[in-house]
């Protein structure tokens, strides 16, 4: 990395963090730390849940997503606009009404202290496990491409974000956020234009669209509905829509962003703001993804995209097998290039039998090199049996490394380390104002002054900012970081949206009833995610949210009204 | 918990589009426009 990027680099992240901690000097208060004085305006409020949603791995992971399998990705966020619209009719009226710091901290006036605790412990595990993902995973892929130390990548970024949430609470997450955010989009606007700009000079970007939709990149929208598939149009506006209900509703690292808005409008205002431009600003990652696939057919792409896999073989007795592989890898890249140009010129004059030729010659080239690259996949297993093969976090980090100009590879790099800090500080921030509120405040120690309180927010932050860095020490022990995230999140997401449903929707159901409901509803959602993972039943994993959500609101139902009976019979008795 | 607010958050009016009911139902509308241009997106390059 040359030093002009690691000026830009280093010089945007310490422009925002001093800017943040600057602006929030006056914080010297509980209310002003968690809420932020709630002066912010919708831009800063929608910017600042766009930027806690987009952590580091949304940035690097999503254009290798779009590079392997196209744009349907962007189905899983066609329930995000739905949520929002449904959490600024029913939801947000209620929080503002009752003022409350969490969203916890509402249950208990519905419902008993009970439910207000069971439900934020279950948000403190499976965001306090998400935290430390959300550090680990931008590290690992930056130190490996980098050659940066693992350790000090995970420190720095994690040292950063502790001192300035520390320093300003929610304000200092709200106003980086809104600095992150502008970076990250400046940043991946430019590095789509700079991938179109690399095409060899005779294909222009409707070429490249061309040549992706021919190859089956460009199809968004798949309207089978398959309950195995978690990108169709269908498990995305049922699963996906209340997955972003139980998020964006529920989970204290949102409801704090938006608690912060000065008043109910400006609040909703922000949420529909991320309703409006979430799924275009997603699609334009995919879409940076797919150029990237376009340029790579052009471009000679590594065999495997993570190198340090690669340097792990080349030191191994199959170095000479890889060295044979790659040889039938450049040829194979050979006859990609001369298909693809093929299927260029075939497109523009519109000849169907030569655009029909091309199309397979060059389906046939990208197999070829698949086939070779799952070879090479066989290799590194190996090598290393523990070692993890899937690539595609990698794709997007080496074309920025690579082929982006002096300047920009810094730019996009603070986008990465942006997105990572963005998010982390909201989960921190969340999980000390919950820690706070909802448990040392309510249960253990009550009654102190507004400075205990004070102090005690910031050592909780300090607490959740090391709970963070040691399972980021650790995480390497989960095989898949994505899909772990995720799936923490469908494991207790449903059944919290469960309670919070019939809090709002059923109101004659009492704290007993919604309490064992969600205690059994949790307990099956584990089981069914058991089941899942042994082969015993196929499900994807999104459709937990739903069945956590109805089975807690069912069961709650059933309860109440057997509990309506059990005391109906003892007062007839009586 | 602290005290509810007197008035209610609700009658707060949207600086825009007159009702909250227009701004959703444009959300909503967008959100379906967006899908199917997608879809004829998709089908152009098909």
């Amino acid at each position: 990395m040359s030093t002009i990027d690691w000026l830009v680099m280093t010089g945007t992240l310490a422009a925002i963090v001093i800017y943040g901690v600057l602006k929030t000097r006056s914080v010297d208060n509980v209310k002003s730390y968690l809420l932020g004085d709630r002066d912010l305006k919708w831009w800063t409020i929608g910017l600042s849940v766009m930027a806690t949603q987009a952590s580091a791995i949304t940035f690097l992971s999503t254009p290798g997503q779009a590079y392997n399998s196209g744009l349907g990705f962007a189905q899983f966020y066609f329930g995000l606009p739905i949520a929002m619209v449904i959490l600024c009719v029913f939801v947000l009226p209620i929080y503002y009404r009752l003022q409350v710091y969490t969203a916890y901290e509402y249950l208990e006036g519905r419902f008993d202290v009970r439910v207000r605790t069971l439900t934020a412990l279950l948000f403190l595990v499976q965001r306090g496990l998400a935290a430390g993902i959300t550090i680990y995973a931008p590290a690992i892929i930056l130190s490996s491409i980098l050659g940066w130390s693992l350790g000090w990548t995970i420190l720095i970024i994690g040292v950063v974000v502790i001192f300035y949430t520390v320093m300003g609470g929610t304000k200092a997450v709200s106003v980086t956020q809104k600095q992150q955010m502008i970076v990250i989009l400046l940043g991946m606007v430019a590095a789509g234009f700079v991938v179109v700009m690399e095409l060899p000079e005779d294909v222009g970007l409707n070429d490249a669209l061309g040549v992706a939709g021919k190859l089956g990149k460009l199809e968004i929208i798949d309207f089978e509905f398959d309950i195995n598939d978690r990108y169709n149009l269908w498990s995305a506006l049922l699963g996906g829509t209340f997955l972003f209900l139980s998020y964006f509703g529920t989970d204290q690292s949102q409801v704090q962003r938006y608690l912060s808005g000065k008043s109910l409008t400006e609040s909703r205002l922000g949420l529909l703001f991320n309703g409006i431009f979430k799924v275009p600003m997603q699609v334009m990652i995919l879409f940076v993804g797919i150029m990237v696939f376009v340029f790579f057919l052009f471009t000679p792409p590594p065999i495997h995209f993570n190198t340090a896999n690669l340097d792990k073989v080349r030191a191994s007795e199959y170095a000479t097998e890889l060295s044979v592989l790659e040889s039938e890898y450049e040829q194979a890249n050979t006859l990609a290039q001369t298909a693809s140009t093929a299927l260029v010129s075939s497109l523009r004059t519109e000849n169907e039998p030569s655009i029909e030729n091309a199309q397979t010659a060059l389906a046939t080239a990208i197999e070829a090199r698949d086939d070779l690259a799952s070879q090479v996949d066989e290799l590194i297993n190996k090598v290393d049996p523990e070692a993890i093969t899937e690539d595609r976090d990698y794709v997007f980090i080496t074309f920025i490394i690579n082929y982006l100009p002096i300047g920009l590879v810094g730019l996009l790099l603070a986008v990465i380390f942006s997105a990572a800090m963005s998010s982390t500080s909201s989960e921190l921030n969340a999980l000390a104002t919950t820690s706070l509120v909802d448990i040392y405040r309510r249960s253990i120690v009550t009654g102190k002054a507004d400075d205990h309180y004070f102090t005690a927010s910031k050592m909780l932050t300090i607490m959740w900012g090391c709970v963070a860095l040691g399972f980021a020490a650790v995480a390497n022990l989960f095989d898949n970081l994505i899909q772990a995230v995720n799936i923490i999140g469908s494991l207790f997401y449903g059944v919290i949206l469960g309670v919070f449903a019939v809090a709002f929707f059923v109101k004659h159901v009492g704290g007993r009833a919604v309490l064992i409901a969600a205690i059994i509803s949790e307990l099956f959602v584990a089981g069914t995610f058991i089941a899942t993972s042994l082969g015993y039943i196929d499900l994807a994993y999104l459709w937990l949210n739903l069945i956590g959500c109805a089975l807690t609101v069912l069961l709650a139902v059933i309860f109440q009204g057997t509990r309506r009976e059990d005391n109906k019979e003892v007062l007839d008795a009586g | 918990m602290t005290p509810q607010h007197s008035s209610t958050p609700n009658d707060e009016t949207p600086p825009i589009l007159g009702s909250w009911r227009s701004i959703y139902t444009f959300v909503l509308l967008l959100h379906v426009v967006l899908i199917i241009l997608f879809f004829f997106f998709s089908q152009a390059y098909a």
